[in-house]
């Protein structure tokens, strides 16, 4: 038995003070309260905002008939369906601009400097805010759904890249030995040694990022890119509430059905159907 | 050849030397993959896109940024405000958002015996309000309550909670009850239960989401300001469209830095969460 | 005193768990619940602190009605019964110690226990609880790097640190070792003889039951078919094994090989 044997007293002037914690926590809350003190005014908001509100909602409860059957370029119909046109393109535009990226950034497919030189290139994309490659873009290709297939594809490039990575280097390289020994070509290596391997992966990724692509679709159209973004924002600036309830309504119903269809397919992947 | 082809589109019956007849599975890849070009040649027509155009006028994307870089690094004792409201806007909505979704994901999650009905309806609810990016709400709110700061913070802080809410409860469904049963069997209240059963197996999970939900919002709300919800995007709107490129161009550069420095520091600190 | 009076349990989907129980456990008694998995041995001691309610008869402690019990009646009860289980039950993701202190939480306001706030005694209790089980070194490891004998301990101390009147353990050592669990039985053992607590387990091991329990209750499908001190179980044990299990005893009912 060594001298300091352990006691119960001893053990309790162990016990970790608790003080550090209450500093930080006590830090946290001065620090938000300051910030919050900073940032919100009391002048004049209190009657004239509940009052707005009150006309807000009740103008929301009577969504506008006309706009939802409208079935011309100014029609809910077609807002929607430019929209996800927009994220349709720039998700399918966006894998054909990250699979090669995706591949070369891979360690098991080329040399490291090529990855770190690819890498880079995808932080650069990804850094770069995605609504100013809006603006860029309607500098480029003018005004309307163009730009917005555009910055739609640059932005998509980042995360698809990063997901396809992973599931690259996750792949098992046993199988494309296996078909080396059998003598296969590099055509049949890809078709039937990385494709079954990777397909379900990459539909799953891209099925997700298209899900992300229509809820941001909307942001385009303040920059003027394209989407149902414009008119919502003109309408709520406006303040005709039962247009843009009628848009709000629309944009809810296709982002929820588009939600479904994605995590029912990505959950039939995932059990690898 | 042809015919190899032609197999792709149906499966292929194989006859068996003891006369067995074996059918591939059928495969509906091909299939897909020919819908896939079929709406993709539609929306192209539908939204006008035209490639010539592009490759004829994209010099004019290396203009704009030729124009934006080097940046007029004078333009710094003009922006600067505008840029800590941006980061003091997700970070304040951030930290009431999740804040907020805190309790709020106990209760919605269905390990706490809460009638089924009222749980599907309240999550239902939150998945409504999380269709709508945070602009929509920044928008809505700035006619409210006036354009400013405010509006953005409290479009921020509810965007936050909407998703915040989701992650948590999620990820509290999958925790172990054993220890919960046993507090209750202590006599402790449901409360306790949760602060000191439950909350310790998600804490770094919980901690991991704020952060996060913080990067992502730093990302959002420099866009805000164009709808009049405070931040970098009113300065950003005025300087393109007086054809300030060069002052654009010393926001995108600190926009750039700090996205870059906070999610750098974010993922290193949610690793070792994640770990610990 | 703890009493059963003509006790039923019928679960929601038609399962008949608990069928006409009547039993009397004196207080400081050490009782083993032996039977097959499924013959309702955890309905039957998870309706003493109503865990599970009960659906017919009923379950009284020193006189009062469990089944009467609620709200803040009910947690004030429970707070004297301590609870033990066959997966430990620990957060994994905190100390010992904590693990510990989680059994004082009960008696603590809604403020203290938001900043975590132990007194002093709280303190000094569970680990004198963590001593008595003979883990104390380990106060300040996290549950999840001891080993599976150490953390039915630390379950078992937490227990203590509720200062509890009876005990009951579900399967407590179904997930040791025979040599832990052999450390585990005699703590409890201890536990019982010292401190005059009335412990019930819940076993599957029959040898080990015969070791430390004074009494053997025997249930088969919601039946008590057994009840009677050790000695009078041991007079007949084959036949007493029949009765309970349906069958001879096999090696599998047993913790450690038969002398």
């Amino acid at each position: 038995m060594t001298q300091n044997k352990i006691t119960v007293d001893g053990q309790y002037r162990k016990y970790p003070p608790l003080w550090p914690r209450y500093v930080i926590e006590a830090i946290g809350c001065a620090v938000i309260l300051y910030l919050t003190n900073d940032i919100v005014s009391f002048n004049g908001i209190n009657e004239r905002g509940a009052a707005m509100a009150k006309v807000v909602l009740l103008g929301l409860l009577k969504p506008s008939l006309a706009v939802i059957l409208d079935t011309s370029s100014v029609g809910l119909a077609y807002m929607l369906m430019e929209t996800l046109a927009i994220a349709f393109l720039g998700t399918i535009f966006g894998l054909i601009l990250a699979l090669p990226l995706a591949f070369l950034s891979s360690r098991n497919v080329a040399p490291r400097w090529v990855n770190y030189i690819c890498l880079t290139i995808i932080s650069i994309i990804r850094a770069f805010p995605s609504f100013m490659y809006a603006i860029m873009f309607v500098k480029v290709v003018g005004t309307g759904p163009f730009a917005g297939v555009l910055t739609m594809s640059i932005g998509s490039v980042g995360m698809l890249a990063k997901l396809m990575i992973e599931s690259i280097e996750d792949m098992n390289p046993g199988i494309i030995e296996a078909l080396d020994a059998a003598g296969c070509s590099p055509f049949e290596k890809i078709r039937y040694g990385i494709i079954p391997q990777l397909s379900s992966n990459i539909v799953s990724t891209v099925i997700y990022r298209l899900d992300i692509n229509v809820k941001n679709a909307t942001i385009l159209g303040v920059v003027g890119a394209g989407g149902i973004g414009a008119s919502l924002i003109h309408a709520i600036g406006q303040g005709n509430w039962p247009n843009t309830s009628a848009m709000l309504l629309g944009l809810i119903v296709m982002v929820l059905l588009l939600e479904n269809f994605s995590t029912r397919i990505r959950k039939k992947l995932a059990m690898g159907e | 050849m042809f015919d190899d082809l032609l197999h792709i589109f149906y499966p292929r019956e194989y006859t068996l030397g003891n006369g067995k007849v074996v059918k591939e599975k059928f495969n509906p890849a091909p299939y897909i993959t020919i819908a896939v070009i079929i709406v993709t040649v539609y929306f192209i027509n539908f939204t006008g896109l035209s490639l010539t155009k592009l490759v004829n006028r994209f010099h004019f994307f290396f203009e704009m940024l030729g124009q934006m870089f080097p940046p007029r690094w004078a333009f710094w004792a003009e922006m600067k405000k505008a840029m800590w409201d941006t980061i003091v806007m997700s970070f304040l909505g951030t930290a009431f958002g999740c804040l907020l979704a805190l309790p709020l994901s106990f209760y919605l999650s269905n390990n706490f015996k809460l009638p089924n009905w009222y749980l599907k309806g309240h999550k239902a609810v939150l998945s409504i309000f999380r269709t709508l990016p945070t602009l929509i709400y920044a928008r809505l709110l700035s006619i409210i309550i006036g354009a400013g700061t405010l509006s953005g913070t409290i479009s921020i802080a509810i965007f936050t909670y909407t998703i915040a809410v989701k992650m948590m409860y999620e990820q509290i469904e999958t925790i172990d009850m054993g220890p919960y049963e046993a507090m209750e069997s202590t006599g402790a209240t449901r409360m306790q239960c949760i602060t000191c059963a439950a909350f310790p197996q998600v804490r770094g999970f919980y901690w991991s989401t704020v952060l996060y939900c913080f990067e992502t919002n730093v990302r959002s709300a420099a866009i805000l300001g164009y709808v009049g919800a405070g931040g970098i995007g009113v300065l950003m709107n005025a300087q393109l469209s007086w054809r300030n490129y060069d002052n654009a161009g010393l926001m995108v550069l600190v926009l750039v830095i700090t996205v870059v420095v906070i999610e750098t520091i974010s993922r290193e600190i949610r690793k070792k969460l994640i770990q610990g | 005193m703890i009493k059963f009076d003509h006790v039923d349990k019928v679960y929601a989907n038609g399962t008949k768990a608990l069928d006409d129980v009547n039993l009397e456990i004196e207080q400081g008694e050490f009782v083993a619940i032996i039977g097959l998995s499924g013959a309702g041995k955890s309905t039957l001691i998870r309706t003493i602190n109503k865990m599970i309610e009960v659906t017919g008869g009923v379950v009284s402690v020193d006189g009062v009605d469990v089944s009467k019990l609620s709200g803040k009646a009910l947690r004030r009860y429970r707070r004297k019964i301590g609870m033990v289980f066959q997966s430990f039950n620990l957060v994994n993701r905190t100390t010992v110690i904590n693990n510990v202190l989680s059994a004082r939480v009960a008696d603590m306001g809604f403020f203290r226990t938001l900043f975590g706030l132990y007194s002093r005694e709280d303190k000094i209790k569970a680990l004198e609880a963590l001593d008595k089980v003979g883990i104390l070194d380990k106060a300040y490891s996290r549950a999840d790097q001891l080993s599976g004998g150490q953390q039915q301990r630390v379950a078992l101390a937490r227990t203590l640190a509720q200062d509890p009147e009876i005990i009951l353990a579900d399967e407590p050592v179904a997930a040791l070792d025979p040599v832990m669990a052999d450390v585990v039985m005699s703590d409890f053992q201890k536990i019982n003889r010292d401190m005059n607590i009335t412990v019930l387990i819940n076993i599957h091991h029959v040898d080990l039951a015969l070791q430390y329990a004074d009494r053997i209750i025997g249930i088969q499908a919601g039946k008590i078919v057994f009840d009677g001190p050790t000695s009078l179980y041991k007079q007949d044990e084959k036949a007493n094994f029949r009765k309970i299990y349906g069958r001879d005893i096999i090696d599998d009912d047993l913790m450690k090989e038969r002398k």
